[in-house]
């Protein structure tokens, strides 16, 4: 399978690209995992590609002064994987179940944020750890919050004309605890359903903040505020974690395919959300 | 369509330098094995789903039907074919797949082999889960998995007991 022809310009610089993102007929190409396979099928048709693989100063993962975590839009998975970022249990949880070796060493976070695959895992762990999107374009710079950012399947709030170029998480925190359940579909790995938590404990034994996000059960990965809700003020007994996990569809219309309808991915939804709780609860001790 | 231009690309393939003019739309694994002849990198799904594919770049498994020779322009790459000895060694790893009879047709070999390799620069001594993990992205129809397995351990055994990691072969197309 061939692509379509299309004109190819490598961007030397961060200005070089941003002056060429957004004008007609032209897509940003990083790591190409998940671009590649549409130009081949031909369901993606660019006339031009810009690449911004070699922008150095996209890449590489650093802690900010005030200790939260900025990784360039550019790092792939692998690097990720090996980056301060895996102490995040979550992240630690979700990164060696994405894709496959040679598509994480490939793939970046940039890239996967962009995209927003209804069933990407990434996504999900940025909405559950309240990350901020960091974008520029021509105009100047633009920070997005995770929470309102993935619009749809394949849709995001990003401008035609920006550029993703770091995804900032908060700061590790002792009084936090975090977990990523999935259940993949076994032939191809994609979640079905992918949970995100995580909870934290101010002071005493009751969860005092709570952050858990859901995809490939709705359109695009969400924040499940009513299971946020119910876990605010709760001692994480097994019976109240799993009736705040009943709220985990609650507003979403859910996704039913070949591989899970719409009632089973329901109820796997209620299930994993009830894991990752317990968990993250775990993690925290 | 005489607007779109080829693009020049200069990388190091097997240890020796190779330049090429491509099509942006042309593929890594055509300008291996079309443009440098190099045909002992397959082609399978040709939808970055069955890892027959695989070449290492840097050292790192990717799938050489879903990246774009433009994309390899400047980089070291490893196919099968540089895996032996210049005196014709094999390779632990082809050691280990014919030990351990780790193929049937041999389809896949070229992919799990460079998959494995990867492995095995981050992970001197995997357990079997973390070899079935490492080749999560390498299809076989024929061995059932548990051959290769045996093969990449014993692969991991030789080069523990000291087996040469061996310098790329020279390959003149």
């Amino acid at each position: 399978m061939i692509p379509n022809l299309f004109d190819y310009q490598r961007a030397a610089s961060l200005d070089e690209a941003l002056a060429l993102v957004g004008s007609p007929g032209t897509k940003v190409i990083a790591g190409g995992m998940s671009l590649l396979p549409l130009m081949k099928l031909r369901l993606a048709n660019p006339e031009r590609l810009v690449d911004i693989g070699r922008l150095a100063e996209l890449k590489g993962v650093r802690e900010l002064p005030d200790g939260r975590l900025a990784i360039g839009a550019l790092t792939t998975y692998s690097e990720l994987a090996v980056s301060p970022a895996r102490h995040y249990g979550l992240l630690g949880d979700a990164l060696p179940d994405i894709g496959d070796v040679q598509v994480r060493n490939r793939g970046t976070v940039g890239g996967a944020v962009a995209h927003c695959d209804p069933a990407s895992d990434l996504p999900a762990v940025l909405l559950a750890l309240d990350a901020e999107i960091v974008a520029r374009s021509k105009r100047g710079e633009n920070v997005y919050a995770a929470d309102g950012f993935f619009t749809g399947a394949f849709s995001t709030a990003l401008a035609e004309d920006e550029l993703i170029t770091e995804i900032r998480l908060p700061g590790p925190r002792d009084d936090a605890g975090s977990a990523y359940a999935s259940l993949a579909q076994r032939a191809s790995g994609y979640s079905i359903v992918g949970v995100a938590a995580i909870v934290i404990k101010e002071g005493g034994s009751a969860i005092t903040k709570a952050g858990i996000a859901l995809t490939g059960v709705g359109d695009a990965p969400y924040r499940a505020k009513a299971v946020e809700a119910a876990l605010i003020g709760n001692e994480g007994t097994p019976e109240s974690i799993a009736e705040a996990a009943t709220h985990a569809s609650d507003g979403v219309t859910v996704n039913g395919d070949i591989h899970a309808d719409s009632e089973y991915r329901t109820a796997m939804a209620v299930a994993y959300t009830r894991r990752a709780i317990a968990a993250a609860l775990g993690r925290l001790g | 369509m005489a607007e779109h231009m080829t693009e020049h690309i200069a990388l190091v393939v097997n240890g020796t330098p190779r330049e090429g003019d491509v099509e942006p739309r042309r593929m890594l694994v055509q300008f291996l094995r079309e443009d440098l002849e190099l045909t002992g990198t397959h082609v399978g799904c040709d939808t970055s789903q069955c890892g027959a594919c695989t070449v290492t770049i840097d050292g790192m498994a990717i799938k050489s039907c879903t990246m774009l020779a433009v994309q390899a322009d400047g980089a070291n790459v490893k196919t099968i074919e540089g895996m032996q000895a210049a005196d014709g060694s094999l390779h632990a790893l082809q050691e280990g797949f014919w030990a351990k009879h780790g193929l049937q047709c041999g389809f896949c070999t070229p992919g799990m082999i460079m998959a494995a390799s990867d492995l095995l620069a981050r992970n001197a001594d995997p357990t079997d889960d973390e070899i079935r993990h490492a080749i999560e992205g390498n299809i076989c129809r024929c061995t059932g998995y548990h051959n290769i397995v045996l093969a990449i351990r014993e692969a991991a055994s030789l080069v523990r007991a000291g087996a040469s990691a061996p310098t790329p072969t020279s390959i003149t197309a």
